[in-house]
């Protein structure tokens, strides 16, 4: 369920028609968000793929 | 991008450019500066930090002016308990749309998603201020 401040971005979001519902409601969560909390989710997303540390992206090809 | 992510694009990014106003010999200044904190050098711009996240230092953004012009028109932004410059996302934008690497075409519709929503919900402030 999304939070009231989410759920206004979400519905503002309906007029971009080529947005699926789960892009908006990712969209709408960013949005209504602090830059804080944006970059811990972007942490978290590096990290959940072990894409955070330089070191453990060397498994994957990166530099 | 990582500018683009704290504005509420919801991408992501493996390095956290930083744009600096020095000329590109100065390297060895950022290197030390680097050093000191406990970072560690990978190439001349690109350092991994003491948490080993990755900064890229740039000397210049293709399809942006200089670095005065656009930091004239740079925004604050409170994060980590600090004041940073970044740039607009209108101005991530047009940098992106000059340089179109596979990665760039990736991101503007996410950028053109987010700024034609920050834009709607600006208007819609303005008519219940009315």
């Amino acid at each position: 369920m999304l939070k009231k401040s989410e759920q206004k971005w979400f519905d503002l979001l309906k007029g971009r028609k080529h947005l699926g519902e789960d892009e908006r409601i990712l969209l709408a969560r960013s949005l209504a968000a602090s830059p804080d909390v944006r970059w811990q989710r972007h942490e978290n997303f590096l990290r959940s793929h072990g894409l955070y540390k330089a070191s453990s992206r060397k498994k994957f090809g990166f530099n | 991008m990582s500018s683009a992510v704290l504005q509420g694009v919801p991408g992501s990014t493996l390095d956290t450019d930083i744009w600096v106003d020095l000329p590109t010999r100065a390297y060895m200044t950022l290197y030390q500066l680097v050093l000191e904190h406990g970072g560690k050098p990978i190439t001349k711009t690109v350092y991994a930090l003491s948490d080993d996240s990755l900064v890229n230092f740039v000397f210049h953004v293709d399809g942006l002016r200089d670095f005065y012009r656009e930091y004239q028109r740079s925004l604050p932004l409170r994060w980590n308990g600090m004041t940073i410059q970044v740039l607009p996302l209108e101005r991530i934008l047009a940098s992106k749309k000059f340089i179109r690497r596979p990665k760039d075409l990736l991101h503007i519709p996410m950028i053109e998603d987010v700024l034609w929503a920050q834009k709607k919900q600006r208007s819609a402030s303005k008519i219940r201020k009315r």
